[in-house]
């Protein structure tokens, strides 16, 4: 189980993560590959606890962080796809163009 | 007691245009008042002056610290210069007023205007500061482009104009040549008296050059000489009798006294160096407005252009007390000399004269002198006083002109012969114009001048009337005071001529 | 006695000033008043003449007011005063009560004045304030009937030609400073250096031939006979062309150090003695005739200035003896006009004998006039030619030939006066004159015969011990006239009084009593065109006219359009161009200028309105450019590593 294994692993979540955000049309698949991405971070921030300095939980917390932050971005994501559909019926993102400039 | 007699007239002024209801006759006596009282001032100044010897300090000297960041103080003070023309100020003023007694048309605005021309006219003969001198100059332009513009006649604010804006280009290149002075001067300072004691540009050729250049230019619009005169006639001929007289006794002398208390003493290397310049400048303007001035059928516009030869003698004798070689030190100080008594006289009597000819366009509201005919019969007493008033112009002995002009020739004719003798003929084509002029309006058959398209004068219906009581009062005084300087003009000239020789001794360093 | 000199000038000076200032209201005591002011004048020029005092006043720097009786001073100071109170008196009873009194016995003592300060003066600045009041009265007294346009535009050649010779007293007073003569004193003239002594006396010189009218200048004069005859019988014989002559005769020194002065006087006082007598002679009225005579007589003086100290007795003689004879003359010919309406040579015939008192003195003035044995001005002319011959015989050959004219013109304005009377209505021809005079009072009478008196006493001039006291008392040597000097002199101008007598009678002797309307030409072998222009005064006017008056009307009108036109159109042009310049910023420059500035502002907006396209509100692009740049970045930081 070598570091670079564990990276390769993250790498590949982060990429199909970032294809999934930039090629999906749905609000819900562009949020999967976004918690693709963040799996990926986890991944990553872990092994190089792991290998780098298993003895301090510096990269504990980094990973707790991570986690929680992907718990209440989900949250949020969720409720304002939620909001969004029961009140337009939208749940493409070519459809809410809200924040057009 | 000098500020006492500067600002006196400005004072009652503000006093008379505060009180809304003043009526016309209480504005013109206050003003009568005013310049009286200030005129006895002068006097009394005139008199301790003379009893002390005025020994090199100036007279009612005061000195207060305005802008001292750039040396400006209000200097002022009075020596054998400007005390006789202060005195012709105060004297000019006072004989306005009392012709004016009679002026109903916006007498009070009128007075409150003429009094504060007073306090500027004043004020610049007295200022020992640059820009002292400055501001009152353009103040007194600004006063006679009201008056011009609101109480004159004919095309009025066209001539205001024209004499406001060309009198002020001429300021502004006053004030560049002032600035020059400032910078060169070390310490640096506006002060007059202190410029004069260092000749700040005595070895600079160049920078004294284009000082003198902007000073010379902007005293030469104010005089006027040829080729800068243009903005007189209509001044003079649009303008109001009071204006006309106070605009050729005194603002005029504002130019000439520049020269010799400016110019000459604190840039004597440049004068020496030009002289010659202003010595053509001045024999030009004599010929030129002596020639010009007998071609003309208007008569105040005729006075005017003679305002004009005038001043060139005044010219003439101060450029050549910038010659050094071909005259002693006392034929110098006879040209100076003659210079400032010229000042005082042509005020005198060019004064009497605007005057006059206002008495004239009064009776039958043109100047046109073919329109006019044996007036002698009808008024006996302004045919007489006119006709002693044209030969005192011309410069006849008994009178200041001739004063003037003598010491003037004689004190030029050994440093530039050639200019001086034909600076002569100006005489003698004065002679002729004056001498036609009261042959045109008094003599020969009587002729009226005949309605014009709705103007009745009042000469073609009554006849034309004699001088009134008012009017003979104001111009009188004037040609008794030319005749006494005439006469024995020691009292005048014991007090110019001390001033006269330091000029001259100034110019020589 | 100092006191009594500034009383002599100021007194006439005062008084006249005082009556013409007072004009009309002056009227009715104006007469008396003068008349007793020239009395006492008198009385103090007797009082100087003998104390022979000496004032000086401050007046310029180093130039003081100076006056000074010397021995000159005082013959004429005595002259003037005398003659002015003959004239004076025949005025009080020849001015009716009509006339404006006031104004003309004012001017006339303000003249009187003036003359008397021009007589006494020691220095230039004295000389030329005297000088110029006597041009200025003189106007005001030619034009003294203002209402005539003729009479006023003669006052005016006359006054505005002296003015032109009198610049040359300027000239020489300049001169005198850049000399350095001191205090301008006329005795100290003749050591001005160098140049400037050539150009005093050229000044001088002019100035005392202008007011002396004599050649080129005599035309004036011609003029001035327009003013009443009281007026020319003060000031156009005794006093003011006379002070002329008094100037050289004074300056005498100064012509003679300056080497051409003294020469050039003396031909031109003997041309003008000359050519002015054949223009009397050509006169067909009275006072042109006296007037040219006058301007004549005046020749002889300045030919005595020129010849040297010993003809300033003679000259001065001669000025003493004229003023008499010609005042005399002059106030026949005034009485005359008033008694009988005109002054026409040809209209004047019997006059002598309707006024007998009146033609008695003028038959004795005339023949004094042309030079008789034992007269006075034959005892001058004698004595000045004498000076004259010593000097050249050419200037004494032409001032007999001239002493022979006067004979000439002499003899016929007696022939005229006492010649057949023409049955002529009185007024006519001439005309002018003061109203109601036909009478001539014993006012009038009075002073003709005292100068009558005078012209004939004067002939004592010519006993040498006379005259040698003369000299002594001018401080000049006496020239003594030879016998044969004095035979000539006394039988050519015989001679020419009765050839002129003839002349003068042939023409109105053989015309019988009905008169002619056009006079029968003087049988004279003289032809036309001389004779028209000798009349004409020699047509100097004309040159004059065509050459200095019109050319100079003409320049000032020029350069008035000059004025208008160019230098007031170049302000005008200024200020056209100015608003030229600012219209053109106002249309051109300034829509330019802020166009550039709108130009920025609708750039700034388009770049406004670019930044606004990536913003299209669809996340999924915000997610791609967000990668986009972060990639960007990445390559950035690693390639600047």
């Amino acid at each position: 189980m070598t570091l670079k294994l564990f990276l390769l692993l993250a790498a590949a979540l982060f990429s199909v993560g970032l294809y999934g955000a930039l090629s999906q049309q749905s609000i819900v698949m562009v949020m999967m590959g976004i918690e693709l991405m963040v799996n990926g971070v986890i991944v990553g921030a872990a092994a190089f606890w792991r290998h780098a300095s298993p003895a301090h939980p510096d990269g504990q917390v980094l990973v707790t962080v991570a986690v929680t932050a992907m718990a209440i971005e989900m949250a949020m994501g969720f409720a304002v796809v939620t909001a969004i559909f029961r009140a337009r019926d939208v749940d493409m993102t070519d459809m809410a163009t809200d924040l057009k400039g | 007691m000098l500020s006492i007699v500067i600002f006196l007239p400005v004072a009652v002024a503000l006093v008379l245009l505060a009180l809304p209801r003043a009526a016309n006759r209480t504005a013109i006596r206050a003003w009568v008042a005013t310049s009286a009282v200030d005129a006895v001032l002068v006097v009394a100044l005139w008199w301790r002056a003379a009893r002390a010897g005025l020994d090199g300090r100036p007279a009612g000297e005061a000195s207060l610290p305005w802008i001292p960041t750039v040396g400006v103080s209000y200097h002022v003070g009075l020596d054998g210069l400007s005390l006789p023309l202060v005195a012709l100020t105060a004297g000019l003023f006072l004989a306005c007023a009392v012709y004016s007694l009679r002026e109903t048309h916006r007498a009070r605005a009128f007075a409150a205007l003429l009094l504060f021309l007073e306090t500027t006219c004043l004020g610049l003969f007295a200022a020992l500061d640059l820009i002292l001198f400055f501001v009152f100059f353009d103040l007194s332009i600004v006063g006679m482009y009201f008056v011009i513009a609101g109480w004159g006649h004919g095309q009025p604010a066209r001539a205001a104009l024209k004499f406001f804006l060309y009198t002020f280009v001429g300021s502004l290149a006053l004030l560049l040549g002032f600035i020059g002075l400032y910078l060169a001067a070390e310490p640096r300072t506006f002060d007059i008296v202190e410029l004069t004691r260092q000749a700040p540009l005595a070895g600079n050729a160049v920078g004294g050059t284009l000082v003198l250049l902007a000073v010379a230019v902007g005293l030469a619009v104010k005089t006027p000489t040829v080729p800068f005169h243009t903005w007189l006639p209509p001044a003079h001929t649009d303008a109001p009798a009071a204006g006309s007289a106070i605009l050729a006794g005194v603002l005029l002398k504002m130019g000439t006294y520049g020269f010799v208390r400016i110019a000459m003493p604190i840039l004597p290397d440049a004068w020496r160096r030009f002289a010659t310049v202003f010595v053509v400048v001045g024999v030009v303007s004599v010929v030129y407005g002596a020639l010009v001035a007998l071609a003309q059928v208007n008569f105040k516009r005729m006075v005017a252009y003679t305002s004009v030869n005038h001043m060139g003698y005044i010219l003439l004798g101060v450029g050549t007390a910038g010659i050094l070689a071909g005259g002693g030190e006392q034929a110098r100080t006879l040209a100076v000399t003659g210079a400032v008594t010229q000042m005082v006289s042509h005020g005198l009597i060019t004064g009497a004269l605007f005057l006059l000819s206002g008495i004239l366009y009064d009776r039958g509201r043109t100047y046109d002198m073919d329109a006019y005919g044996g007036l002698a019969g009808e008024a006996p007493a302004f045919a007489g006083l006119t006709a002693v008033a044209a030969f005192a112009s011309l410069g006849i002995p008994g009178f200041s002109g001739f004063i003037a002009e003598f010491q003037i020739i004689t004190g030029s004719l050994g440093a530039r012969p050639v200019a001086t003798s034909l600076a002569l003929l100006g005489i003698l084509i004065t002679a002729a114009l004056f001498v036609w002029a009261l042959q045109r309006l008094f003599l020969g058959r009587r002729r009226l001048p005949s309605p014009d398209a709705g103007v009745v004068p009042a000469a073609a219906t009554g006849g034309f009337a004699d001088l009134r009581p008012h009017e003979l009062g104001a111009v009188a005084p004037l040609l008794l005071l030319a005749l006494v300087i005439g006469v024995a003009p020691r009292f005048l000239l014991d007090l110019i001529q001390p001033a006269a020789r330091a000029v001259v001794g100034l110019i020589a360093r | 006695m100092t006191a009594l000199l500034w009383l002599l000038v100021a007194l006439p000076l005062g008084a006249g000033a005082v009556l013409a200032a007072a004009g009309r209201r002056a009227d009715r005591v104006a007469p008396a008043f003068a008349v007793a002011v020239s009395v006492l004048s008198l009385a103090a020029a007797g009082a100087v003449a003998a104390g022979r005092p000496r004032v000086e006043a401050p007046f310029l720097a180093g130039i003081p007011a100076g006056l000074a009786v010397d021995g000159l001073s005082a013959v004429m100071v005595l002259t003037v005063t005398a003659v002015t109170l003959a004239v004076l008196l025949s005025s009080a009873g020849e001015v009716g009560p009509g006339e404006a009194r006031g104004r003309f016995f004012g001017l006339m003592l303000l003249f009187a004045g003036a003359m008397l300060v021009t007589v006494t003066a020691t220095n230039l600045v004295a000389l030329l304030i005297g000088w110029e009041v006597m041009g200025a009265t003189s106007w005001a007294l030619i034009g003294f009937w203002w209402r005539d346009p003729r009479r006023v535009r003669a006052a005016t050649i006359a006054f505005l030609t002296t003015r032109a010779a009198d610049l040359g007293l300027y000239l020489a007073a300049g001169a005198a400073v850049a000399g350095g003569v001191h205090a301008l004193e006329l005795r100290r003239l003749p050591g001005a250096a160098g140049p400037w002594l050539a150009l005093a006396t050229a000044g001088i010189v002019l100035a005392a031939l202008g007011k002396s009218a004599q050649l080129p200048f005599s035309f004036w004069l011609s003029h001035a006979m327009q003013g009443p005859s009281p007026v020319s019988a003060l000031l156009h014989s005794a006093a003011m062309v006379a002070a002329g002559a008094y100037l050289l005769l004074r300056v005498e020194p100064l012509l003679a150090a300056s080497g051409w002065g003294a020469p050039l006087v003396a031909w031109v006082g003997a041309a003008t003695a000359l050519l002015l007598g054949a223009v009397a002679v050509a006169q067909t009225d009275l006072k042109q005739l006296l007037a040219a005579s006058t301007s004549s007589q005046i020749g002889f003086m300045v030919l005595a200035a020129g010849v040297g100290a010993a003809g300033v007795t003679g000259g001065t003689m001669q000025l003493v003896a004229h003023a008499a004879t010609k005042s005399l003359l002059f106030l026949a010919a005034g009485a005359w006009l008033g008694a009988l309406g005109t002054q026409r040579l040809d209209a004047l015939g019997g006059a002598a004998r309707r006024v007998p008192a009146v033609g008695l003195t003028f038959a004795a003035g005339a023949l004094t006039l042309a030079g008789l044995p034992p007269l006075s001005i034959w005892a001058a002319k004698d004595q000045l030619l004498a000076a004259a011959l010593s000097r050249s015989p050419g200037l004494y050959a032409a001032g007999l030939a001239a002493a022979a004219v006067s004979g000439l013109y002499a003899g016929k304005a007696l022939a005229a006066v006492t010649g057949q009377a023409d049955g002529v209505p009185a007024g006519a021809g001439g005309g002018g004159g003061w109203p109601g005079t036909r009478r001539v009072g014993a006012a009038m009478t009075a002073p003709l015969v005292a100068l009558a008196a005078a012209a004939v006493a004067l002939g004592a001039f010519a006993l040498p011990p006379v005259a040698a006291g003369f000299a002594r008392l001018l401080g000049a040597p006496a020239a003594a006239p030879a016998w044969w000097e004095r035979l000539a002199s006394a039988a050519l101008a015989t001679a020419g009084l009765l050839l002129g007598i003839a002349l003068g009678a042939g023409r109105l002797g053989a015309a019988g009593p009905a008169p002619a309307p056009v006079p029968a030409p003087v049988p004279a072998p003289v032809p036309a065109v001389l004779r028209g222009w000798l009349a004409g005064w020699l047509g100097v006017e004309g040159a004059v006219r065509r050459l200095l008056v019109r050319p100079t009307l003409a320049l000032a009108r020029g350069l008035a359009r000059f004025d208008d036109r160019v230098v007031d159109g170049a302000v005008r042009g200024a200020a056209a161009l100015a608003l030229a310049a600012a219209r053109l910023s106002a249309t051109r420059l300034e829509p330019a200028l802020d166009g550039a500035v709108r130009a920025v502002a609708g750039g700034a907006r388009r770049l406004g309105a670019l930044a606004r396209r990536p913003q299209t509100g669809r996340l999924h692009q915000y997610y791609a450019q967000a990668a986009v740049a972060l990639a960007a970045l990445i390559i950035v930081f690693v390639l600047a590593r």
